[in-house]
């Protein structure tokens, strides 16, 4: 159970995990394990359940069989006061950054900090203030409202909101969609330098090649209800299974890897 | 995972701090950092006792080290470790003390005056400009007659017409059920309990039926269309259609008038039946009336006129219910929270208006002499 010495602790670990709605399945027998500090990306066609696996894994979903156990501890045996407390200890950013449209983007940052909290206000208006600016807005940013902010904004207000209580594991729901080329990899950067000042482990879900190559340790591709393949990106790029090839050795998938090549 | 609360001691002009520095554990820690007393001319701050420190934690020693250089003392922080050496750095480069952060905008009592009065005179001028483009597309389509959207406007009947008619039902049934107790106690101590067929009779018709159908309809239907339009904007639905060509005010605004045009006086009849009816039971339960008596009054005391007067009222309703509810349709933006304002503000200012317009009615009917 618990890993000590050499080997790192498990932060997710999955097993068995099966998924069906109505007579559809998901995916079927998923094991895998994330350990503290990777990065690791799912991938995987439209439709191969990349984002349900992220749901069951946030405790938004319950899978149909399977556990799931988050820092050790098994998900579907916890009462609700323990799913809070495992809560805070992660944080999510949403695809199109579900920041609540009444709040100032500094008060949805603020607003983890204050329910789970007893920190003063004007404490907590000032740790608001440093994730905002990590996350690359100016501080007069902080006063604007979600809808007017522009999209590579939100994600990046969404980001600073999901790291408000320094969470160890963060999930990023396709972080780079939407986004132009040049704010897409001015966000990949963010990821890099979030990890590098907080150093949470993050799980990302993306269909951006450009992001795998820059900032994934690990990728798995979801493909026929189940894992097809895990690996760095270096690896399943050279993998000769044909059901590989024909996601990363695309047209798309060439140009990632000529681009992270040159870089 | 260390589980302590965060704690600190000074010594010898070292500060030891021990214990989770995380947002959860800090609470009154940052008040107790500033009351303390500082002597000596340099402090040391040793953290080889922390646990575990977030960037909460880093902050909080980061303001006191700002405070403490701002007073000329010299501060050395000793035995971070690496992660939190990261925090401080992060700490120092990105913290600003709440008077660096720009003030949150606070409005005088004389501006938001003002800002009302002007939202005001806008909503208002806004609703003109909405009536008369509203009453520009239905000239239009009234000179071609096929671009009509006749299957939205009986789907807008049945949800505005047929689904009311438990609610109203039952609503006008209670009322001539309240009306007739509260007055065939009076008028029995007079020995005039006939005349409740007609307290109850002309209350029903000229005025309650339609005002309750109104309000019901306010609530039910007109807060419907607001939120209806309102989430269409928000998904840029109603963008989406002008693209393709379909002009938003023609299928969306114009059904939605024109069925609650037919089915708020229709409403109103059948609530002037059930109003009488539940009179009719009580005054036969309560005062012995027998209903043949009571149907015979009715029919001496209860003119046609007074029962157009009621159901002439309801179209008058039903116009000024669509167009406020479509209207604050479409003057949500943006956000969730602003469809669930302009359902509320359609609601409160289609009920107003009902009342307001049936008080203007009653002047003029008795100027007139109906």
């Amino acid at each position: 159970m618990n890993d000590q010495g050499t080997e790192r602790e498990r932060v997710i670990e999955v097993r068995g995990l099966t998924m069906r709605f109505g007579s559809k399945t998901v995916h079927e027998n998923v094991d895998f394990d994330i350990l503290r500090g990777e990065v690791v990306a799912i991938v995987g066609g439209s439709g191969s359940g990349k984002s349900t696996l992220l749901r069951e894994m946030t405790m938004l979903q319950r899978p149909t069989a399977g556990t799931i156990r988050l820092f050790g501890q098994a998900v579907d045996r916890l009462d609700e006061r323990q799913r809070l407390a495992l809560r805070r200890r992660f944080g999510i950013l949403f695809q199109n950054g579900a920041l609540f449209g009444g709040e100032t983007v500094l008060e949805n940052i603020a607003t983890p900090l204050l329910e789970h909290t007893r920190l003063e206000r004007t404490l907590v208006d000032e740790l608001a203030a440093i994730k905002l600016r990590l996350s690359g807005l100016a501080v007069e940013d902080g006063q604007l409202y979600p809808s007017q902010l522009s999209g590579g904004m939100r994600k990046r207000a969404a980001l600073a909101r999901a790291m408000a209580l320094d969470p160890e594991l963060l999930f990023l729901d396709e972080p780079t969609s939407g986004l132009d080329p040049i704010s897409a990899d001015a966000l990949d950067e963010l990821v890099l330098e979030l990890k590098a000042a907080l150093g949470p482990t993050i799980v990302l879900v993306t269909h951006d090649m450009d992001s795998l190559w820059r900032i994934a340790d690990r990728v798995m591709l979801l493909g026929e209800g189940r894992l097809l393949a895990v690996g760095t990106m270096a690896a399943l790029a050279r993998s000769t299974d044909p059901a590989v090839a024909r996601f990363f050795n695309g047209p798309r998938g060439r140009a990632a890897m000529m681009a992270a090549g040159a870089s | 995972m260390g589980n302590s609360a965060p704690r600190f001691e000074i010594h010898a002009g070292r500060l030891l701090c021990k214990g989770d520095w995380t947002a959860r554990r800090l609470a009154g820690l940052p008040r107790q950092l500033r009351r303390q007393h500082w002597p000596g001319e340099s402090l040391i701050i040793d953290l080889g006792g922390i646990e575990r420190m977030d960037t909460s934690g880093a902050w909080v020693l980061e303001k006191l080290r700002r405070r403490l250089t701002a007073g000329g003392r010299r501060v050395l922080i000793e035995h971070a470790s690496p992660e939190t050496e990261r925090l401080l750095l992060l700490a120092r480069t990105k913290g600003l003390e709440r008077e660096q952060l720009p003030p949150v905008p606070h409005m005088g009592a004389l501006e938001s005056l003002g800002r009302q009065t002007i939202a005001s005179l806008r909503n208002a001028v806004g609703l003109l400009d909405f009536i008369g483009d509203a009453a520009l597309a239905a000239a239009r389509l009234l000179l071609h007659p096929g671009r009509i959207r006749w299957r939205e406007i009986a789907h807008a009947l049945g949800e505005a017409g047929h689904k009311a008619l438990p609610i109203v039902g039952l609503l006008a049934f209670l009322l001539g059920i309240v009306i007739t107790y509260q007055g065939g106690v009076q008028l029995r101590l007079y020995g005039a309990s006939i005349f409740v067929a007609d307290l109850v009779g002309l209350s029903m018709l000229r005025e309650l039926a339609p005002i309750i159908t109104a309000i019901i309809v306010a609530g039910r239907t007109g807060s419907a269309y607001t939120a209806q339009i309102g989430t269409m904007k928000v998904t840029e639905e109603i963008d989406a259609l002008r693209s393709i060509g379909v002009a938003p005010l023609e299928l969306l605004v114009l059904p939605k008038v024109a069925a609650l045009l037919i089915a708020l006086p229709l409403l109103t009849v059948y609530a002037d039946f059930m109003g009488v009816l539940g009179g009719m039971v009580m005054a036969n339960v309560q005062l012995d009336l027998s209903y043949t008596t009571f149907i015979d009054r009715l029919q001496d005391a209860v003119s046609v006129k007074s029962y157009l007067v009621g159901v002439g009222k309801a179209p008058v309703f039903a116009a000024v219910i669509a167009i406020i509810g479509c209207y604050q349709g479409f003057q949500v933006t943006g956000s969730a929270e602003s469809v669930g304002r302009r359902t509320t503000i359609s609601v409160v200012q289609s009920i107003l208006a009902v009342i307001v317009i049936d008080a203007l009615f009653s002047i003029a009917f008795s100027y007139l002499e109906i």
